[in-house]
């Protein structure tokens, strides 16, 4: 008796779910609960996000792990504050027993400040921003390194000058050296010149 | 069997020019993006690519789902199947919906590859086409169900929530706060046009206005879209800004999807549910 309540229970769902009536009334009671409640969580984890270093260490925890792989590229989000300096990585290559001048790393092979390379260069600066604020120390009174070379940033950029000297046809080097220009924008109520800054890593021997 | 390919390739009835415009513009932007990045192709998702061979986050997005089914000696065929189903994306039939979710299952595959080379707004723009790849579902069935009416909704509800979480950073931020965003934005060299390195001190004397003017329009998005007598004049104010922005910075794909945002609201919903229960 029971069983075959069930499958007319079944039959008649699924009739009601095919023609859409009945779908489409649960459908709108469980998305007016829903929706709600997920764009309340959703702005509640932005909010946080982005009032972070108001709460705790725990909060912010928890709502960088969520806001992170929702903005997985590692260029500035949209809202969020813009860099107060222009920076450009720079190599100079190691050939025929002499180190060449430096050069941009996209425009030094010819690209123009809008293409694609320029954006991929931009965002290797924008991971070397990170990695120069977390991981430069000085020791000895020496800027060190070595952090910054561990990292996956480093060898992204040194491989992307490789990259680009296999397309452009050149012949490869024994050596490259990379080294980031910053160009700091003054505040607006300061005066209006730029100061340079180079940051130079040390040569890397290609084997 | 004639009957039943003539429903399936003939064009979507009783679906307006702007609901249609709705369903294409997305895919039509896809198509644009990956033809822009086309020449730079081998650099980016090639098996000598320069995003793929190191670490990555273990975050779920980023690489859970989509590194693992993901080959670089694949992205070839990859490219030419996500070019040919933005193409076929585009056509107005209801059989579209496959080359639909074919173009944005690539879509997403080529950005998790090599995101930094995407403009800015991609997820906005991934979000947004996931929501049109039904709207030109107009059989009785989907049409019982209101998936148009819903999916309209859906690319509603993510420009207000786009402009929220705007809003959200921005006033939690202290430069943007003091009006200098504008200011140090149009300084890096990189982003911006080549007129505006010329005017770039007049322009950050400017900075205040522009940047105060983003953050209370981003601010104010949800009401002004939502009020229906105020919708106009917020889609115009919009307009405004995003032409300011294809006039001031270099990626035009990132103004572009600016724009998306605002095409869900200047395009009328499918009648409403009660007309649709109605007349079937």
């Amino acid at each position: 008796m029971f069983e075959t309540n069930l499958s007319r229970f079944k039959k008649k769902s699924v009739v009601a779910l095919l023609s859409g009536n009945e779908m489409n009334s649960r459908l709108i009671r469980i998305l007016t609960i829903l929706i709600p409640v997920l764009l309340t969580a959703h702005l509640l984890m932005l909010g946080c996000a982005a009032f972070q270093e108001y709460l705790g260490p725990r909060v912010s925890e928890l709502t960088l792990a969520y806001t992170t792989p929702l903005f997985p590229v590692s260029r500035s989000t949209p809202g969020k504050a813009v860099a107060t300096s222009d920076c450009n990585l720079e190599f100079r290559s190691f050939k025929t027993a002499r180190w060449s001048e430096w050069q941009d790393a996209s425009s030094g092979f010819g690209y123009t400040p809008q293409s694609t390379t320029e954006q991929i260069e931009q965002s290797l600066c924008e991971e070397f921003r990170w990695e120069v604020l977390h991981n430069l120390y000085a020791a000895g009174g020496k800027q060190q390194f070595d952090h910054i070379i561990q990292g996956s940033t480093y060898s992204k950029a040194l491989y992307f000058i490789v990259r680009l000297e296999r397309l452009s046809e050149q012949s490869s080097s024994d050596s490259i050296q990379l080294r980031l220009n910053y160009r700091f924008t003054p505040p607006p109520d300061q005066a209006y010149t730029f100061q340079r800054s180079f940051l130079e890593f040390p040569a890397f021997d290609l084997p | 069997m004639k009957q039943v390919l003539a429903k399936i390739i003939s064009p979507s009835r009783g679906i307006s020019k702007g609901e249609l415009i709705l369903a294409q513009a997305p895919f039509a932007l896809l198509l644009l993006q990956v033809l822009l990045l086309f020449s730079e192709r081998r650099l980016l998702w090639g098996v000598d690519n320069v995003f793929y061979r190191f670490g990555h986050a273990d975050d779920f997005l980023s690489n859970a789902i989509l590194r693992l089914y993901y080959a670089p000696e694949l992205s070839g065929w990859i490219l030419i199947v996500h070019i040919l189903c933005c193409v076929l994306a585009l056509l107005s039939v209801p059989l579209a919906v496959l080359p639909r979710i074919g173009a944005w299952l690539t879509a997403l595959m080529l950005y998790a590859a090599a995101p930094t080379a995407y403009c800015g707004y991609m997820p906005l723009l991934l979000a947004m086409s996931f929501a049109s790849i039904g709207l030109c579902l107009h059989t009785p069935f989907f049409e019982r169900i209101h998936v148009r009416y819903w999916l309209h909704i859906l690319m509603r509800a993510q420009s207000v929530l786009f402009a929220c979480a705007f809003a959200c950073f921005a006033w939690g931020t202290e430069q943007w706060l003091q009006g200098q965003t504008f200011y140090y934005a149009i300084h890096q060299d990189e982003m911006i046009r080549p007129w505006v390195l010329q005017q770039q001190e007049i322009l950050g004397s400017m900075s205040a206005g522009f940047t105060y003017t983003l953050m209370v329009f981003a601010t104010l998005f949800p009401l002004l879209m939502m009020i229906r007598s105020m919708r106009i004049k917020g889609i115009y104010i919009g307009v405004v800004i995003v032409i300011a922005h294809a006039l001031l910075f270099n990626h035009v794909m990132n103004s572009l999807t600016l724009a998306l945002l605002l095409l869900p609201w200047g395009i009328d919903l499918p009648r409403s549910k009660q007309q649709v229960s109605k007349e079937l």
